[in-house]
């Protein structure tokens, strides 16, 4: 009896056994389909089938640029992409745009679509201007206004533009400033001389005071040559009064040029500069964005590499692969060379 | 045991996820990197020849350690910085960035000052300020205990070189035998380079013209192994002097032509200038 027992309870046990594992093996394919169809679902969310979009249009002179799927932008976020870019019979090009319908309310019906390009080595994006917002949010199958971002050279012929009359004002400025012969160093110079020469009557004066306090006490005859002089003096004092006047007049009716000229001059100035600085941080609209963003993007573009790069040294396995960073020396080499010292232990 | 299968994939799940995940970085850290980053950058630079670009790299790094009183990577970046100017022939910014560890040395490990202080007679050596040099020498040679010390074939070698310049040939020769024994044993070529250099020179003084080819040859086939041009340069130079003083004119002219020629490619107006007096005072 105990014979026959014991084969069936090892059959038994195969039986569960193999039970248990199909029970297993079902879980882990519906776990399976069930993380496909997820993923597909992510997939397709991500894709933007699951999301409602609105239909726009607008008209362009050319194609170049513009490709199928390209993406649509709002300030910097992706609100849609290009569905279908067509030739009209009158030569023009029709680009229709899918856009984000949890965006419509951003958009207004006056938005104006830009080409523009993600910095110099980035890839060409639509960009969307929201509009004033007098005509309320973009309605499905509205036709939008299109143009063209400048291209590079013409912003910076532009620029150039802008800056070289700052610097001819300027130049116009010092000439007329340092000119020996122009009236602002003339009057200068005169008013100079005539304060000279007042300096030298006071002095003139004041001896003959006190000359005069001598005469009270001597003779009336010699009072009489004093007053003589003392007249002498007071003509060569209105006459060096006169010079100055003039040379101030003169000064007087420069200076409104002068400061007019600097006035604007200092006015192209700002201007320029605010160019410069609007290039320099890309916030100059319709002018260099480019050129302005492509220090950024390239300095976040390395950061953000370094960032990825750095990660993955400090992920298991590979921290373990990596060597630890160390500060570099280089040798005291006794011949003036140039040469790393190895690392410690490796000598 | 499916119970067991859910309670192992429980346990390894978390703890992989453990392990995937990075540490976030302090500023302390970032800033730490982005040193280390330049001083790698900076030793490509020389790799690639541009000492310039290589010493714009350490000033910078070099800036980040002052800014966080970082002692140890000041001391590091301060004699790199002073290393890749000495390179550039500017002295004196040489002699500013070893300023840094030589003023206060109680900040600094004793083999950074050690080296401070024989890049400093180095710098003395060059501009034949000898007694400046032995000054520094010697305090380099004070300091350098024998089993922390990497830099003691560098300070024999420099021991000679000086005595060289001071006319004590014969000297100079016999401290080069312990100075290339070090280097070997070290397996440190571009020491030996030096050793062999100073030791030809040497003996061409003594008027050992044989022995003094051999030597210099030996060590122009040794830095050219480096790819150091520097370095190549002063062995022309040598090797022209030594012609020079056998009386072969056409084999110091090639000599001389060569020197000027690397140290032309090799960016080094000092040594420009040198082979060209020398190609020059050759009749």
């Amino acid at each position: 009896m105990s014979m026959i027992a014991e084969p069936m309870k090892m059959v038994s046990e195969m039986r569960a056994g193999l039970r248990d594992i199909a029970v297993a093996s079902r879980i882990f394919l519906v776990v399976a389909v069930l993380a496909l169809v997820a993923a597909i679902g992510v997939l397709a969310w991500q894709q933007g089938a699951l999301t409602r979009t609105i239909d726009v249009s607008f008209f362009a002179g050319t194609a170049d640029g513009m490709n199928k799927g390209m993406a649509v932008k709002l300030v910097g976020f992706k609100v849609g992409s290009v569905d279908a870019i067509s030739v009209t019979p009158d030569l023009r090009v029709k680009v229709s745009v899918k856009l984000d319908e949890k965006y419509r309310n951003m958009i207004d019906g006056d938005a104006v679509v830009r080409l523009a390009r993600e910095g110099l080595i980035g890839g060409n994006v639509l960009e969307v201007r929201p509009g004033s917002g007098d005509k309320g949010p973009i309605k499905d199958k509205a036709v939008l206004r299109y143009e063209r971002e400048p291209a590079l050279d013409a912003a910076v012929v532009a620029l150039v533009d802008q800056i070289a009359p700052v610097i001819a004002d300027v130049k116009q400025v010092t000439t007329f400033l340092a000119s020996p012969e122009g009236d602002f160093r003339q009057a200068i110079g005169n008013a100079n001389r005539a304060a000279a020469a007042l300096v030298e009557t006071r002095a003139d004066l004041k001896k003959l005071i006190a000359s005069l306090g001598e005469g009270f006490d001597r003779s009336e005859k010699q009072l009489a040559a004093v007053l003589d002089t003392t007249n002498g003096l007071l003509q060569e004092t209105r006459a060096s009064v006169a010079v100055l006047d003039g040379s101030l007049r003169k000064m007087d009716a420069a200076l409104p040029g002068i400061a007019t000229k600097m006035d604007q001059s200092l006015e192209n100035i700002r201007v320029a500069s605010e160019a410069i600085r609007g290039v320099a941080t890309g916030q100059l609209p319709g002018l260099v964005g480019d050129a302005g963003t492509l220090v950024g993007e390239g300095s976040a573009l390395v950061s953000d590499t370094n960032e990825i790069v750095r990660g993955a040294k400090q992920t298991w396995p590979v921290r373990n692969l990596v060597p630890p960073r160390q500060e570099l020396r280089l040798r005291l080499d006794s011949g003036g060379g140039l040469s790393a010292m190895p690392p410690e232990g490796k000598r | 045991m499916r119970a067991a299968i859910l309670l192992v994939a429980g346990l390894l799940a978390p703890a992989l996820c453990g392990c995937g995940s990075v540490p976030p970085q302090s500023d302390t850290d970032a800033r730490r990197e982005r040193q280390t980053d330049l001083g790698e950058r900076a030793q490509r630079a020389i790799g690639r020849g541009e000492v310039g670009r290589a010493a714009g790299y350490y000033r910078e790094a070099l800036r980040i350690a002052e800014a966080t009183e970082d002692f140890p990577a000041i001391g590091v970046y301060a004699l790199n910085l002073a290393a890749t100017y000495q390179a550039l022939d500017e002295a004196a910014l040489a002699q500013g960035a070893l300023d840094k560890v030589l003023a206060e040395p109680a900040r600094f490990e004793q083999p950074l000052v050690v080296e401070a202080a024989g890049r400093r007679a180095l710098l003395a050596l060059q501009a034949r300020q000898l007694d400046t040099a032995e000054e520094w020498l010697g305090r380099a040679e004070r300091d350098c205990a024998p089993a922390s010390c990497k830099a003691q074939v560098a300070l024999q070698n420099l021991r000679g070189q000086l005595l060289l310049e001071r006319g004590n040939a014969a000297e100079a020769r016999a401290v080069m035998v312990g100075a290339l024994a070090g280097a070997r044993a070290e397996g440190n070529p571009e020491e030996e380079a030096n050793a062999l250099r100073v030791d030809g020179r040497a003996a061409a003084r003594l008027g050992e013209h044989g022995e003094a080819l051999a030597a210099l040859n030996r060590a122009l086939d040794l830095d050219k192994r480096s790819g150091l041009p520097r370095k190549i340069a002063l062995d022309l130079i040598a090797l022209a002097e030594v012609e020079i003083a056998r009386g072969e004119r056409a084999a110091a002219r090639d000599y001389a032509r060569r020197a000027l020629a690397v140290s032309r490619a090799g960016g080094s107006k000092r040594q420009q200038e040198e082979a060209q007096r020398l190609l020059e005072s050759i009749p």
